[in-house]
């Protein structure tokens, strides 16, 4: 099997066992990490842009999937960051856990503001509370064990330093 | 090092094609919407989903069977009696001319996700088996009611509409004192609307349907009634302006809408409460 197509396999499993069993289990309050955007951060930091792209809209159709009235935005919303995070990628020094929490904290934070916003405007739902109470604390949550699982990744043989 | 130029076009391109369908998913209506959400859930997620449950399922079997054991025995008991009070409840209905020629019936359905995104207005639910689902079929847990069906996805699957969609209305009754109002989601709350400054309203009445239909605003077309007794919410605070002529009413719905496990579809009108018919048999232990 290629190193691709395992790369692949072990950041689809991440993602979908983090949802469906950690983020239950770290969740507090409501606010868990999200690990869809941690595996998708770790697709492309492994693969490169362009499997991140189409990785992140894959992965944004699945959750897509469960919301249909807001169908397309996730999958938007993760293609644009899989992009962005392939463009940062090539100015990223690794294993620089301080920046690497501060990246993934805005990724987090806008990637959620700008959802946050959407379903606002579609369904009449709150704005600023879910923000300060729910998408911040979980930008923050998915920033520290994005970090930790990044240096799994890098331990694991996953991420490459260089294309 | 550097991307080539055509690994960036590549890049690019995959964006712009990403991107585009995306966007087009999302300018779809709504009906097209739930039919897309259909497939994709077929394909990317149930397997999953059908998988996850059924390690969560083998894993709680042995210590939810022998909890659920114990359960049924006493519910059977409290059934018989039940049952007892509800034939003699029917020969009276049918004595006076009231019997319901249409019970309701309790068809347990479940969710496709436990974890309801706080964002959705639809779920899609699954039967054991086959179902008449018919539009505007109300769903409900064991604590209220969570919403209605919008549109069958198969025989045995349907999407719901919850009770957080914005489009939401439905007619509720004050057990304590029949008066009615309509419930609907306002901006993350919910709010029982239409109850005269004067009327009888307090904290911790309890919300059910009423059987009156819902006019679901301007020249829409009337909603159907559900059945009535179903509980809804339970009254949290209760407002009076000096100037207005309705009370502003908030409500707190019975049901957790945020993990939704098992749901029920009520099928049939009516009282749903009552037992017309043959009675069931008793059980052993409750037999005399």
């Amino acid at each position: 099997m290629s190193r691709r197509l395992l790369n692949l396999l072990r950041l689809g499993i991440l993602a979908l066992v983090g949802e469906t069993f950690l983020a239950p289990v770290l969740s507090v309050g409501g606010v868990a990490p999200d690990f869809a955007l941690i595996g998708l951060v770790i697709l492309v930091m492994a693969e490169g842009t362009l499997v991140g792209v189409l990785g992140g809209f894959v992965l944004g159709l699945i959750q897509d999937s469960g919301v249909p009235n807001l169908l397309g935005l996730q999958a938007l919303l993760k293609t644009l960051a899989g992009f962005a995070v392939g463009r940062f990628r090539e100015r990223l020094v690794p294993g620089m856990p301080l920046v690497e929490f501060g990246g993934l904290a805005l990724l987090a934070f806008v990637h959620d503001t700008v959802r946050l916003a959407a379903s606002a405007m579609a369904l009449d739902a709150p704005f600023l509370r879910p923000l300060v109470l729910q998408v911040l604390p979980s930008a923050l949550a998915t920033a520290a064990v994005g970090v930790v699982a990044m240096r799994v990744a890098e331990l694991a043989g996953m991420l490459r330093r260089s294309d | 090092m550097p991307a080539a130029p055509q690994s960036r076009a590549m890049e690019r391109l995959a964006l712009g094609v990403c991107a585009f369908s995306a966007l087009a998913l999302l300018a779809l209506p709504l009906n097209q919407k739930t039919a897309v959400a259909d497939v994709l859930s077929r394909v990317l997620t149930s397997p999953w989903t059908r998988t996850v449950r059924f390690a969560e399922g083998l894993v709680d079997l042995r210590g939810e069977n022998a909890r659920l054991h114990a359960q049924v025995r006493a519910m059977e008991v409290d059934a018989a009696a039940a049952d007892r009070l509800r034939r003699e409840r029917d020969r009276l209905r049918r004595a006076l001319g009231f019997a319901d020629q249409d019970p309701a019936r309790l068809v347990p359905c479940e969710v496709e996700r436990l974890q309801v995104d706080p964002t959705a207005t639809l779920v899609k639910i699954h039967a054991p088996e086959p179902v008449a689902w018919r539009e505007h079929q109300p769903v409900m847990t064991d604590a209220g009611l969570v919403g209605r069906v919008v549109r069958a996805a198969a025989p045995n699957a349907a999407w719901v509409e919850l009770i957080t969609s914005p489009g939401f209305a439905v007619c509720c009754q004050v057990e304590r004192t029949g008066l009615a109002g309509i419930l609907r989601p306002q901006g993350g709350v919910f709010e029982l609307t239409m109850v005269g400054r004067d009327e009888d309203i307090v904290a911790t009445d309890l919300l059910i349907t009423s059987d009156l239909p819902t006019q679901a605003g301007g020249d829409a077309e009337a909603i159907p009634s559900m059945p009535r007794g179903l509980p809804v919410a339970r009254v949290s605070r209760v407002g009076l302006h000096k100037w207005k002529l309705f009370k502003s009413v908030t409500v707190e719905p019975l049901a957790d809408l945020s993990e939704l496990d098992i749901v029920f579809v009520v099928l049939g009108r009516g009282d749903w409460l009552v037992a017309d018919g043959e009675a069931p048999a008793a059980p052993a232990e409750a037999a005399p």
